[in-house]
């Protein structure tokens, strides 16, 4: 299993705040549930999830950005022969930017209110290409213009506030993409924007890929801009990973219950299909406190087993994993999905 | 091509100089204490920037001959400045103008009071961003001096500071300074741990920025605001500290023209009936702290709304 990033057995954990016994250990709660899934050299990985099932979380453990509470309890992050959760921060700040570059969620937080926009593209070129500021400056005028931002120029001069949420988005791009980074996190890169913006973005961060080569992680909930963009996929569930796959693959034939839930909520103009009724989400206390499969609580085909132990992740197709006591007991009804 | 052009001159227009003016005139207009505020603050400067030029007397000059006269008018006009023989504010019981010793007041009273808010403003927000930006060990040491400096009232301290550094006007400076510095600690250390959390700083850091810039380029100027509130108050604050410190003998000595030592020496002839000799200089205190208050005011006012 090689790659460019190797994610092993992650686990994070976080204080109880509020949590009753059930998942509560010393305290703390385990959120993210031994993790793993790799990053392929030169392609778009996608890790698709439901709003708190870890998907942030993960990428902040990547880049070292975890906040204070969060405490690594195992596991490894592999990059380049590194394990990134025992580097120190001086090593880290080696790989940030350079190495693993992140495109953050918020648009606007993620550029400093009080800085032309230009000057912060620019320091990126000046610190990672070790260019003096003039000529850093010109390369950042010019990759702001081939973010498709018109009269780059000019717009290299506004304060974030003067720019529309989509071009502080590519603003951001752009610095990200500046420091050409062998890996590229892109955190729901459209969160807020319009869809003709997404789509647009979307298009960016390919050209991106295909112009620099480098592998992207792309984090988000849309299983649409997915196949449409990724060449593999990860489905993570409240801090666990379900299954990961090949795109085709994955929509083709989807193994993991979980998956194919997800897959069947996807609106099609295509079908006058009802929408399955979404089921009550259990609470955390619940969903934290299985043993085994987080999703059992909501999989119509769980099994006593699934509450007590976890499945391994396994391979059934070429490059195609997932985790679930059906598949190992050979179940067919699992092939009904969609 | 046309709506490009549209929306270029659109952020030509927001962006204009013209316009920022035009902003500050609006909000100088709507906020009248803050343009009672800056005329006050008008004033003062003036006068001490103009200083001697304002005065013909020699503000150290003794003449017994006219000692403790009350205050009394040109009768040539101002066109000229004071002329010979008047006195505005009265004449001391050394025959000192009182004016002319106001006015030299103001060219050392002013100037402490921006040295010190400089000082602690500067160490104060440095200080709070290290503070906050690292937290931990660092954060606990710091945060313990401070409640520790807090602990007295900030005249006290500046008194007890400057009785065991000695009388001369930097020891008066430094005094002052360390008295005010928990205040912008606390405050930058505050706006600090908001702003950590934010993307941009993140983002910075993922782009190779070292702590440093990312603490004091990124961070700190967009944690400033409160503290500039907070100095314009200190300014104030300063004048009153300084001359307090003078008017109680501690600092800056007699018969250096200070406006401290004014009220002090004043203060023996308001029992015969000379109030002139303090009242004047006492007034002037009061001015210049009132109009450093107003200004400060409307500007948290304007500034943080919310805390109204």
């Amino acid at each position: 299993m090689s790659g460019l990033l190797r994610i092993e057995d992650l686990s994070v954990t976080f204080p109880s705040a509020g949590l009753r016994a059930g998942p509560v250990r010393d305290g703390r709660v385990t959120i993210l549930d031994q993790v793993s899934f790799k990053v392929g050299r030169n392609e778009i990985t996608g890790l698709v999830g439901e709003s708190g099932s870890g998907k942030t979380l993960t990428s902040l453990a990547v880049m070292g950005f975890l906040p204070p509470s969060a405490q690594v309890t195992g596991g490894h992050v592999w990059f380049q022969g590194m394990d990134l959760l025992r580097l120190d921060a001086s090593g880290l700040q080696r790989i940030r930017g350079r190495q693993i570059a992140m495109i953050f969620q918020s648009t606007r937080s993620a550029l400093n209110p009080l800085m032309r926009v230009g000057d912060q593209v620019a320091r990126a070129y000046q610190i990672q290409r070790g260019l003096n500021p003039a000529e850093a400056y010109q390369q950042a005028v010019e990759i702001l213009g081939r973010m498709d931002i018109p009269q780059a120029g000019r717009r290299a001069r506004a304060y974030p506030h003067q720019l529309s949420g989509g071009m502080c988005q590519r603003v951001l791009v752009a610095m990200m993409v500046a420091c050409e980074p062998a890996l590229l996190i892109a955190d729901e890169p459209t969160t807020g924007l319009d869809v003709t913006i997404q789509a647009q973005i979307f298009e960016l961060i390919k050209d991106v890929q295909e112009a620099t080569g480098a592998s992207i992680l792309l984090i988000t909930h849309d299983l649409g801009v997915v196949a449409e963009t990724c060449q593999r996929v990860v489905v993570m569930y409240a801090g666990q990973v379900m299954e990961t796959a090949p795109v085709e693959s994955l929509f083709a034939r989807p193994f993991h219950p979980y998956t194919q839930r997800l897959l069947q909520s996807v609106l099609r103009v295509d079908r006058a299909v009802e929408i399955p009724q979404v089921d009550m989400i259990p609470s955390d206390e619940v969903t934290y406190g299985v043993l085994g499969c987080r999703f059992a609580p909501r999989c119509s085909l769980v099994l006593p087993r699934c509450w007590e132990e976890r499945p391994l992740i396994r391979e059934w197709e070429p490059d195609h994993r997932a985790a679930c006591w059906r598949l190992e007991i050979g179940d067919q009804r699992l092939e009904i999905g969609d | 091509m046309a709506v490009e052009k549209t929306a270029a001159a659109w952020d030509v227009a927001r962006t204009t100089k013209e316009n920022a003016l035009r902003r500050l005139w609006r909000t100088i207009r709507e906020h009248r204490t803050l343009l009672a505020g800056l005329l006050i603050l008008a004033v003062v400067l003036f006068v001490v920037a103009a200083g001697p030029a304002l005065t013909p007397y020699d503000p150290l000059k003794t003449n017994p001959a006219i000692k403790l006269q009350p205050p009394s008018f040109p009768s040539a006009g101002l066109r000229t400045g004071l002329s010979e023989g008047a006195h505005p504010m009265g004449t001391d019981n050394f025959g000192r103008d009182i004016l002319s010793r106001v006015i030299h007041g103001a060219r050392l009273d002013l100037p402490i009071a921006f040295s010190v808010v400089a000082i602690a403003l500067g160490i104060g927000s440095m200080v709070g961003t290290l503070s906050g930006y690292y937290g931990g060990l660092v954060d606990d040491v710091v945060m313990r001096v401070t409640d520790v400096l807090f602990a007295f009232p900030s005249f006290i301290l500046a008194m007890a500071i400057t009785a065991m550094l000695g009388n001369t006007t930097s020891n008066v400076i430094i005094a002052i300074a360390i008295a005010y510095i928990p205040y912008f600690i606390r405050l930058s250390r505050g706006e600090i741990l908001k702003a950590r959390e934010l993307d941009y700083a993140d983002a910075a850091r993922c782009v190779g920025n070292p702590d440093w810039r990312i603490m004091y380029v990124h961070l700190l100027p967009n944690c400033l605001t409160p503290s500039l509130v907070q100095a314009t108050l200190c300014l104030g604050w300063a004048v009153l500290d300084a001359s307090g410190l003078a008017f109680l003998g501690l600092g800056i000595r007699p018969p250096t023209p200070e406006w401290g030592v004014l009220v002090s020496e004043g203060a023996q002839n308001i029992i015969s009936g000379h109030w002139w000799t303090s009242v004047f200089p006492g007034a002037v205190i009061v001015f210049t702290a009132l109009g450093f208050n107003l200004v400060s005011d409307s500007l948290r006012d304007i500034t943080a709304p919310e805390e109204r």
